[in-house]
C-alpha cells in the first residue's frame, strides 16, 4: 500500500499549579477521577472562546477533542497522508489544548492548569499516545512479523522517564514511559491487560478492505522529530510487511520481557530467532537489521520522497546511537557525539537531567524536572523552552502548525468533514458527528411541518447526511452544493 | 548457544568525557552560552518548585 492514512490521539496529564486550595478540587473532595472529569470538560467547552469552530467532538481542522477514560482531555489527530502532516497536526493539537488551559483560569489569580503530553504519574497510573493506521488485510494477517521492530522502536521514540515510584523510591532512567504496563503480546484490550499488538478489530469501510491498525505501545513525544520518526519508521515497516519481504522467523522469544529490558538497558541482549538459528541481539542489532532490510527493500523499489526522506533520517539516527554513552542505571549521558538530543525526546531529557544533578539538584527535584519536560505551557515546560532557545530541531515551520489548527489537510476525508464544521458554525444548524464516517446535519427550531416525513423512505427535510467511508477522498464537489443548499435553506 | 550479531562499533575515544562537561565554556558561541545559561537559570526555577507536594499533584487516573 503506497498510499497511506496516519492519525495520532494523545491523551494528556492535567495538573493545577495553584498557590493557594484549588478551587475545583476543594469542590470534588477527594473524588479525583471526578475532579480530572471536571477540568477536562470545562476545557473542551472552551474551544469555541479560542476561535476554532467546532461540532460536537470534531474540529474545524478535522481532528477531534474530547474528554477520555479517566477524565483525560485527548486530542486526535484528522486523518493524514503523509508524515509531515501528521506532525503539523498532532503539535498544534497541543497548542490547541495548552491555549485552552490557559484561558480557563486566566482571570483567577494564582490558579493555572497546566496540560502534560506525556504517558505515566509516578502512582502506576499510565494514559496513552495512539497511532493508527490504514493496512491491507494482508499486512494486517502477518502483523505479528513487526515485534522485533515494535519492541526496540523505544530506543528513538522514547520518551525517557525517571525510574522511580512514589511508594518504593527506586531510582533510574527508562528509555520508554509505556513499556511497564504492557503485559501481554496480543490483546483488544486497551486498559488494564494491554498488548503490544492491539487486535480490535477495525475495519475501514473501503472495497479493498482496508483495515485499522491500532498501536498503543508508543510513547507520546513532545519532539516534532521524534514523532516523524515513530510514525515514519513505521510506515517503513508497513511497506516491507505487506510487501511479504519479512522473515517470518525473525521472533524475539520474550517480547514482552524484552519490551522491559530495553526500556531499562540499551545494550542487554535479547534471545532471539534469526536466519534459522537462536542469538543474542541488542536492541541496536534488532533495529540496525530492520533499517537494513529496508534499504534493501527500498533499493529494489524507489521509495517516495517522503520515504526516502525518512529512510535517511532513521539511517542518521541509528548511527547517532550506535556512538551514545549512558548509563541508564544512574540517569547518566556520558557522550553523545551525533548531538541526538535536538531530535530525541529520552536523550534530551537525560541530558538535562543530568546537567542538573552534576548543579546540586537532588532525586525529588529531579523527578520534578522530568514532569516539566512534558508541561505544554511555554513559560514552564522544560521541552518547550529548548524550543524556545532554539537547542532541538525544528521539523515544521510554525506557520504550518498554526495552518493545522483551523485548516484541515487537503487530501483526506478530513478535508469534508472540517469544511462542514466550518461552513455550519455559527449557524442555525447542529452537526452531528457520530464517528469517523458520518455526518448528519438538522435544522433547528424547526416547526412540526419541516419534521414531517415527506416520503416514504422516511427522509426529513430539515436534515442532510454526508459519508466519509472512504479515508482517501478529499474531494466531493456534490456533498459540498448538498451543504450550502441546505445551509442557505435551513442556516 | 546464542551468538552475538557482529556489528560496527565506533571506536571508543581515549579520554571519554561526561556529555555535561563536553560544552566547555570556551568551546562554545556566545550565543550558545547564553542560551545554555538561560537554561540553566529555567530549570533552577522549575527546581524551587519542586515542594513536598507536587508528587500529589501531578497524581492521574488510568486512562488507556
Amino acid at each position: 500500500m503506497h498510499q497511506r492514512i496516519f492519525g495520532t490521539e494523545c491523551e494528556y496529564a492535567s495538573v493545577y499549579h495553584s498557590l493557594g486550595p484549588c478551587p475545583d478540587k476543594v469542590q470534588c473532595a477527594d473524588n479525583l477521577e471526578e475532579f480530572h472529569k471536571k477540568i477536562a470538560g470545562s476545557l473542551v467547552a472552551g474551544v469555541n472562546a479560542l476561535g476554532i469552530p467546532r461540532a460536537g467532538e470534531f474540529l474545524g481542522n478535522g481532528g477531534r477533542l474530547y474528554v477520555d477514560r479517566g477524565g483525560h482531555p485527548e486530542y486526535a489527530t484528522p486523518e493524514c497522508r503523509s508524515i509531515a502532516d501528521l506532525v503539523a497536526y498532532e503539535v498544534a493539537g497541543d497548542r490547541i489544548v495548552r491555549d485552552l488551559a490557559a484561558n480557563l483560569h486566566a482571570a483567577d489569580d494564582g490558579v493555572q492548569l497546566h496540560l502534560y503530553k506525556n504517558n505515566a504519574d509516578l502512582y502506576g497510573h499510565t494514559y496513552g499516545g495512539h497511532e493508527n493506521y490504514l493496512i491491507s488485510p494482508q499486512g494486517m494477517d502477518r502483523i505479528g512479523q513487526l515485534l522485533p521492530f515494535l519492541v526496540t522502536r523505544q530506543i528513538y521514540a522514547g520518551a525517557g522517564k525517571i525510574m522511580t515510584s512514589a511508594l518504593n523510591g527506586a531510582f533510574g532512567f527508562q528509555v520508554s514511559q509505556r513499556a511497564d504496563f504492557f503485559n501481554c503480546t496480543y490483546s483488544d484490550r486497551t486498559s488494564e491487560t494491554r498488548g503490544i499488538i492491539n487486535i480490535r478489530k477495525r475495519e475501514i469501510t473501503r472495497a479493498d478492505q482496508s483495515r485499522r491498525l491500532h498501536m498503543i505501545i508508543g510513547d507520546s513525544n513532545m519532539s516534532q522529530y521524534a514523532i516523524g520518526l515513530k510514525v515514519g519508521t513505521l510506515a517503513i515497516m508497513l511497506r516491507l510487511l505487506e510487501a511479504g519481504v519479512l522473515d517470518p522467523d525473525f521472533v524475539l522469544e520474550s517480547p514482552v520481557k524484552a519490551l522491559k529490558a530495553v526500556s531499562r538497558d540499551l545494550r542487554g541482549v535479547l534471545k532471539t530467532r534469526h536466519n534459522g538459528r537462536w542469538v543474542e541481539y541488542t536492541a541496536l542489532d534488532i533495529q540496525s537489521i530492520c533499517l537494513e532490510e529496508a534499504q534493501k527493500f527500498f533499493a529494489a523499489h524507489p521509495p517516495s520522497p517522503e520515504e526516502a526522506q525518512w529512510l535517511e533520517i532513521w539511517t542518521q539516527v541509528m548511527a547517532g546511537l550506535q556512538g551514545l554513552e549512558v548509563r541508564l542505571d544512574e540517569a547518566a549521558l556520558e557522550s553523545d557525539p551525533a548531538d541526538l538530543k535536538r531530535r530525541i525526546d529520552w536523550v534530551l531529557k537525560l541530558w538535562l537531567l543530568d546537567r542538573s544533578r552534576s548543579k546540586g539538584a537532588d532525586q525529588r527535584q529531579l523527578k520534578k524536572l522530568d514532569f516539566n519536560y512534558h508541561d505544554l505551557n511555554p513559560a514552564t515546560g522544560l521541552y518547550e523552552r529548548c524550543l524556545t532557545l532554539d537547542l532541538v530541531d525544528r521539523l515544521i515551520p510554525e506557520t504550518e502548525i498554526t495552518k493545522a489548527r483551523s485548516v484541515p489537510p487537503q487530501d483526506t476525508r478530513a478535508r469534508l468533514r472540517g469544511m462542514v464544521v466550518q461552513h455550519a458554525f455559527g449557524k442555525n444548524v447542529v452537526v452531528e458527528i457520530e464517528n469517523w464516517e458520518r455526518i448528519r446535519i438538522r435544522a433547528l427550531n424547526t416547526d412540526s411541518q419541516a419534521r414531517h416525513c415527506f416520503n416514504q423512505f422516511r427522509c426529513e427535510v430539515n436534515s442532510l447526511g454526508i459519508g466519509l467511508e472512504d479515508p482517501f477522498r478529499a474531494d466531493d464537489s456534490q456533498a459540498m452544493e448538498n451543504l450550502h443548499g441546505f445551509l442557505q435553506k435551513w442556516g | 548457544m546464542p551468538e552475538s550479531r557482529q556489528i560496527k562499533k565506533p571506536k571508543k575515544k581515549t579520554t571519554k568525557k561526561k556529555a555535561s562537561q563536553q560544552e566547555q565554556p570556551e568551546r562554545l558561541s556566545k550565543e550558545k552560552q547564553e542560551k545554555l545559561k538561560d537554561l540553566d537559570n529555567f530549570i533552577e526555577g522549575v527546581l524551587e518548585e519542586a515542594g513536598e507536594d507536587f508528587l500529589d499533584q501531578f497524581k492521574q487516573i488510568e486512562g488507556e
